[in-house]
């Protein structure tokens, strides 16, 4: 399971931020991000297929599950190498490292995906798909076709 | 207590993060980061057995051996030149990293940017698409909103924008 986005239905309103910081006790793992005022994206986790940082950990505290990445508090002793081989900078550290779990144990899905007022985030893949089709479909409809 | 081999330390810090007497000192001053080893009597090995790098290994206690210690110049990001890692860390990254994923579509060396720009990167990356399309509507209200102050009629003004453009 991965979290996908629809950019064009993002309203930056930081909602999935708070909700993150709620439910993992202070500490956030999706930053809001806004590009010249016209376009905002929250940036987390990728859930990569063939993670670096997986790769680059020596303890082994972190591991594939099926499509998640998941991270073992026990196993880390907060050396920070997975915090710089991520390529999307999206792995904390302080004392140990810290990740995006999607939410492992909360009822309902991840918390960021029930607190979106626009419905931009979603963990349903043929969803995302659906909605990038009609997206290309509505702009190549549009006056002027796809730009 | 415990020696270290300089040469091999990464300067990531995880024998002082596992060390339960607290004998090993970090500090972070300005882009320099220092790593203490404070003599130790204690017969416990956590440090030496979480080390990546295999640099550290306990010795029978000997008044003579001087404290370790050892210092890096941390790395200046590319684009915005805060300092966030030290040098063996980012090699030991390269190294391990298979060179394909070590520059991506663009040809960026991700590996020597900090965290913070590689998220930047990343969100401007995705809104690239639609990025065009919002600039336009945006121009389209601020030329229609000039057109309003001006006392110009709206709604030709709109009609008139829309045979301009498309």
């Amino acid at each position: 399971m991965a979290i996908y986005i629809d950019i064009s239905r993002c309203i930056g309103c930081r909602c999935c931020e708070a909700a993150c910081q709620m439910e993992h006790d202070g500490r956030g793992y999706i930053n809001m991000h806004y590009v010249e005022d016209l376009a905002a994206v929250p940036i987390f986790c990728h859930q990569c297929e063939e993670a670096c940082c997986i790769t680059i950990c020596f303890m082994g505290a972190l591991h594939k599950e099926g499509r998640m990445t998941i991270f073992e508090e026990g196993k880390c002793n907060g050396c920070g190498l997975c915090t710089l081989a991520c390529p999307f900078g999206v792995v904390w550290a302080d004392k140990i490292a810290h990740k995006c779990d999607l939410c492992q144990g909360r009822e309902g899905g991840p918390a960021c995906i029930a607190a979106c007022p626009a419905q931009a985030l979603s963990d349903d893949f043929d969803l995302a798909l659906q909605r990038a089709r009609s997206c290309t479909a509505r702009s190549a409809a549009a006056p002027g076709g796809i730009r | 207590m415990i020696r270290v081999d300089t040469s091999r330390c990464l300067g990531c810090q995880s024998c002082s993060n596992v060390c339960p007497s607290k004998n090993i000192a970090r500090s972070e001053t300005d882009g320099k980061r220092t790593i203490h080893w404070i003599m130790c009597k204690e017969e416990c090995d956590l440090c030496v057995m979480m080390c990546p790098t295999k640099a550290l290994t306990l010795m029978p206690w000997d008044e003579t051996e001087p404290e370790g210690e050892v210092s890096f110049d941390l790395v200046a990001c590319k684009i915005c030149g805060s300092r966030y890692g030290t040098e063996p860390m980012l090699q030991r990254i390269e190294s391990s990293l298979p060179s394909v994923i070590q520059k991506d579509a663009t040809g960026l060396e991700w590996i020597r940017i900090c965290p913070v720009c590689r998220r930047n990167i990343d969100a401007e990356r995705m809104v690239e698409q639609i990025l065009p399309e919002r600039r336009r509507k945006e121009w389209r209200c601020s030329w229609l909103f000039q057109a309003g102050k001006r006392g110009l009629h709206p709604g030709r003004m709109r009609l008139l924008y829309d045979l301009i453009v498309f």
